[in-house]
């Protein structure tokens, strides 16, 4: 069970972006994204998983 | 290679950082008994006015986030780590450390409440249909509505049925709040400390169900195997109301890193 990210090893992506983009320590590095950035990144996200499940429905027609 | 120092983690001793090709160019800085898991990365990249632009190529975000995740795993495997937000720059070693000096007490706090933890995820989705049918099968409320739709009128039984499924709606909220609480007390009272974190949206959900509970919790690693039962136990009692448990780790601790800023002297 131990060094294993999930049951079935299948790591979520969006579970990633969540923590990497929104967690963690948040210091005044020299740069560092700021939560409008972090905000761009998920409506690039939803687009491409809208356009993932575009391609599934189309694949399965 | 380039001129500006990307952090990924910050960890009480010097990390082995040999064994793996995704560390091949990572190297460690050492200030105040701290060291700072970096790479040198390029201002074309990560640069201010750069790095805006490319968060909005997921072609672009997608390799460097999966590769920070990484990193941080692969480096807590042998040792505390407190892992920071992606895209955290230093343009210079010397400013770097001037931010390890101001925050030095707050990041050996982090350091020590986390050794010999392990952060799991459990989220719980639920198969909207099993929960209602099963709720409309055993609902008090619903049964006395059921009765009074038989004993009515055609023009009553239609607005009372209507009315029902306002009543299901009403009660699935309702048992669902009591659900998780209940699942939540069980998992936080095996937890050094637990958050509850946002649903995914519809979009970034990918199960097949609705997202009803997302959770994270802090673990000392002996009990890890006891919460699995607990997780394992509640599967069981909820096998009927469409609810499945999915759990995941153990995660780098990014949900359990508290850090205050401290206003900065530019």
């Amino acid at each position: 069970m131990k060094n294993t990210i999930t049951k079935t090893n299948d790591i979520n992506l969006v579970e990633i972006l969540d923590r990497v983009l929104n967690k963690g320590v948040v210091l005044s590095g020299d740069i560092v994204i700021s939560v409008a950035d972090v905000d761009l990144v998920f409506i690039g996200l939803r687009v491409l998983l809208s356009s993932v499940e575009t391609m599934e429905k189309l694949k399965s027609r | 290679m380039g001129n500006l120092l990307y952090i990924y983690c910050i960890t009480l001793r010097e990390p082995d950082l040999k064994n793996s090709d995704l560390c091949d160019d990572i190297f460690c800085i050492r200030h105040n008994d701290i060291y700072a898991a970096a790479r040198l990365v390029s201002s074309d990249e990560f640069g201010e006015t750069n790095i805006e632009k490319n968060l909005c190529k997921m072609g672009w975000v997608i390799p460097r986030v999966k590769a920070h995740m990484n990193i941080n795993r692969i480096i807590m495997k042998n040792m505390t780590i407190v892992p920071f937000k992606f895209g955290t720059i230093f343009k210079t070693e010397e400013s770097l450390k001037e931010m390890i000096d101001a925050y030095t007490p707050q990041l050996m706090d982090n350091i020590y409440k986390l050794i010999d933890k392990e952060e799991w995820a459990v989220k719980i989705y639920c198969d909207m249909n099993i929960l209602n049918k099963k709720i409309s099968e055993t609902s008090e409320r619903i049964k006395q509505h059921d009765q009074k739709i038989f004993c009515s009128g055609p023009g009553k039984a239609f607005l009372l049925k209507k009315k029902r499924d306002e009543l299901i709606a009403c009660e699935t909220n309702k048992i669902l709040d009591d659900y998780i609480k209940y699942c939540f007390d069980k998992f936080s009272s095996q937890s050094h400390e637990a958050v509850i974190n946002k649903l995914f949206t519809e979009n970034a959900n990918l199960h097949k169900n609705k997202m009803i509970f997302n959770s994270s919790y802090l673990l000392f690693k002996k009990n890890v195997n006891g919460f699995f039962d607990t997780i394992e136990e509640l599967k069981k009692e909820y096998s009927e109301t469409g609810f499945e448990f999915e759990y995941s780790g153990p995660w780098p601790p990014f949900n359990f890193v508290n850090m205050t800023e401290v206003q900065k002297n530019k």
